[in-house]
């Protein structure tokens, strides 16, 4: 029985011996497959950059020569080789990038008579969300105005990823039509991060700017659309926005109103200080808040009052922005956020002492500092 | 006769690739800086007949770049021209307020830049 039971944990040790051996046999094979597959890569990668470094020039050369077309795209397919032709897309990718103009109507016409327009759109409409992601990029570069209503279709796409190179895209194209497929998916109903919105907007800014107006002024759509345009029209600091903004600071939404307090800042409309003002009474403390930044953003200085009065707020936020606002109107506004250091509220003492410390070194030695 | 000497302080190797390209191309000396302080250096001791600045750099951005050439009297009457990207059109006037004599924006045409270098250095060489 004892021979038996010896025997038996003898034939185990034996098994786990050899399992640990297999298994470190194992992970040595893997590991050595991943340094292959590295140093693979990496001569890979190092050979496309060799090529594309000898592409460079040329490219240069033809962007930096008299412009024609024809004679261009001619140079290009005799000079490059068309084993070499994916990193000739990369090179004039790069170079469509940085360049306008009659410099780029040359990229593009090479883009659109060398095939490379054709194959995007090929890779939008059927290829992997990732190949579409990038073809839709790569189109917005290309400024193709023929590729429009396929990005338009692209927008429709479940992947997040296509659905923004596309957008980015339609923003970099520019023309009417590329804009209006924006400004339709902006005011529909797919719900998309702001922020991506805004980077799309950015591109075109003046292209884009009457268009949100015209939705802000018309007020019609949900209020959840009609927040993002006015985040936009902060975002892209459209100046001519500020009356439409104003009326959003009556609405009957918290939200909204809060946005247009916040966008107005944004704007740098000297003109919205009035109504800004007005709003550091809203029952909202976010509005409130919100008002008091962008007072300071504008540098208003007949708010002065109403900011100091603004200290005394209830809420922590709404005191600390309207402090730091004063810190930026001048001597006369941190004249104001010092004498708020001879009140007996502790916490009012602490948002000015704060700020003082953080904000405003200079106001060290005014009257009443050292009370802090 | 003496060449026409030009820094350009550019941070973005393919923009300043294709700049210096350009300028070379069209018979200029051209010394290229990465970062505002390389740039503030060859400025110094080359002292340019031009100098076309971006204004986002890392280390010294142009607008210091700017305000050191123009304090210096030994450089103060060299005309710059500021690269700037689209968002920041806002800047421009800051470039002009600080003495930069014209400015693009990038994305930008290089025969248009051409174009602004040659009408500006005829206002400083005639």
């Amino acid at each position: 029985m004892a021979l038996t039971l010896a025997h038996s944990t003898a034939h185990i040790v034996d098994i786990l011996s050899f399992s640990i051996v297999v298994m470190f046999l194992v992970l040595i094979t893997v590991f050595a497959a991943l340094v292959v597959m590295r140093l693979v890569l990496s001569r890979r990668e190092a050979r496309l950059e060799a090529i594309m470094e000898k592409i460079r020039p040329l490219i240069r050369d033809l962007l930096t020569s008299e412009p024609d077309l024809q004679r261009a795209e001619w140079k290009v397919e005799h000079l490059v080789p068309p084993a070499d032709y994916h990193e000739l897309e990369q090179v004039l990718l790069e170079n469509a990038r940085i360049v306008k103009g009659p410099e780029l109507d040359v990229l593009t016409y090479i883009f659109e008579n060398m095939g490379y327009v054709d194959e995007d759109i090929r890779n939008v409409t059927q290829g992997r969300d990732f190949k579409k992601a990038e073809s839709a990029f790569h189109l917005g570069v290309m400024k193709s105005a023929r590729a429009v209503p396929y990005l338009q279709a692209a927008l429709s796409e479940p992947d997040e990823r296509v659905v923004f190179s596309a957008l980015n895209a339609l923003a970099h194209i520019g023309t009417p039509e590329a804009v209006d497929g924006v400004m339709d998916f902006i005011s529909g109903k797919r719900r998309i991060k702001s922020s991506r919105v805004g980077e799309v907007v950015l591109e075109q800014k003046k292209a884009f700017a009457p268009l949100i107006r015209g939705h802000l002024v018309e007020g019609t759509l949900p209020p959840e659309r009609l927040g993002l345009l006015i985040d936009l029209a902060g975002a892209i600091r459209d100046t001519q926005a500020a009356p439409a903004l104003i009326a959003y600071l009556d609405s009957g939404d918290d939200l909204l109103r809060s946005k247009a307090a916040r966008s107005l800042g944004l704007t740098g409309d000297i003109g919205s200080c009035e109504a800004l003002e007005r709003v550091l009474e809203d029952p909202s403390d976010e509005v409130r808040a919100q008002a008091a930044k962008s007072l300071g953003q504008l540098s208003c200085t007949d708010a002065i009052g109403s900011l100091a009065r603004a200290i005394h707020d209830p809420v922590l936020r709404v005191k600390m922005n309207a402090a730091i606002a004063l810190t930026k109107l001048g001597s006369e506004g941190r004249a104001a956020l010092a004498e708020r250091l001879a009140v007996e509220e502790e916490q009012e003492r602490g948002v000015v002492a704060e700020v003082l410390g953080t904000e405003d070194v200079r106001l060290r030695g005014m009257p009443g500092a050292s009370r802090v | 006769m003496k060449k026409v000497i030009i820094v350009l302080a550019e941070d973005d190797h393919q923009i300043a690739s294709l700049v210096k390209f350009k300028l070379e191309k069209d018979g200029y000396t051209v010394h290229l800086g990465e970062n505002g302080r390389v740039a503030l250096d060859l400025i110094k001791q080359t002292v340019p007949d031009m100098v076309i600045l971006d204004v986002m750099m890392p280390v010294m951005d142009g607008f210091d770049v700017l305000r050191t050439i123009k304090s210096s009297d030994d450089t103060s009457n060299i005309p710059v021209i500021m690269l700037t990207a689209r968002e920041m059109e806002e800047d421009v006037l800051k470039g002009f307020d600080l003495g930069a004599v014209d400015y693009m924006t990038k994305p930008f045409s290089p025969s248009e830049l051409s174009a602004r270098v040659r009408v500006n250095l005829d206002g400083k060489l005639r």
